[in-house]
């Protein structure tokens, strides 16, 4: 989505307004790139089906 | 086990305060429609997606193509004409593209990693209305 090409017209304002006004612009911040694999594991392993949530205590 | 909205309520204290998304699985034909209506897709190219993704999905590299063409069209006809219905219309399909493949990497995602449920875009009909939904904890 983002290259030398797409950048500078959502550069512009409209494209800004547009998308604050849906409120969404935030997950552009977000990204699963980095996964750490231990820490996945690590929940899956916690997770308790009866409740349908994660213990994470002891 | 399915995990209800009591539970969330219950178990996690989530508020839940403003318009839910919530949906049904659509159809194919039902995508199909969604892709052309407010994607602006050619029948052929939102048919041959249904396809390749065996459902109502269509591919992250459609929409990269698709993004990138209205992003210029619009560009181009804004210089000759200025911001005419067309431009509008453009700007809210590119925008729409853009959020559905936003959605698709990253609080939607799922097991295929290169498509996403077109389901999503009934969201994004009136991008007013966008905002009005539940999409993250607020409180």
């Amino acid at each position: 989505m983002h290259d030398k090409e797409t950048i500078p017209i959502m550069a512009a304002q409209w494209w800004q307004d547009k998308l604050q006004g849906t409120d969404l612009g935030w997950l552009q911040d977000t990204s699963y790139s980095l996964i750490d694999h231990d820490l996945i594991c690590a929940f899956v392993e916690r997770w308790h089906e009866e409740t349908s949530t994660f213990r994470l205590g002891r | 086990m399915t995990v209800t909205l009591d539970d969330v309520a219950c178990l996690l204290y989530f508020p839940i305060d403003v318009m839910l998304l919530s949906h049904r699985s659509i159809s194919r034909d039902e995508a199909v429609e969604l892709m052309e209506t407010y994607l602006g897709s050619s029948t052929g190219d939102a048919l041959k997606e249904v396809e390749k993704t065996k459902g109502a999905h269509c591919r992250f590299g459609y929409l990269e193509r698709i993004f990138k063409e209205r992003l210029k069209e619009q560009r181009d006809l804004e210089t000759e004409y200025g911001v005419t219905q067309e431009v509008q219309r453009l700007r809210d399909q590119v925008v729409r593209i853009y959020l559905l493949y936003l959605v698709g990497i990253t609080i939607f995602t799922d097991k295929s990693q290169w498509a996403v449920d077109v389901v999503y875009l009934r969201y994004f009909r009136d991008l007013d209305l966008v905002a009005g939904y539940s999409w993250e904890l607020r409180h």
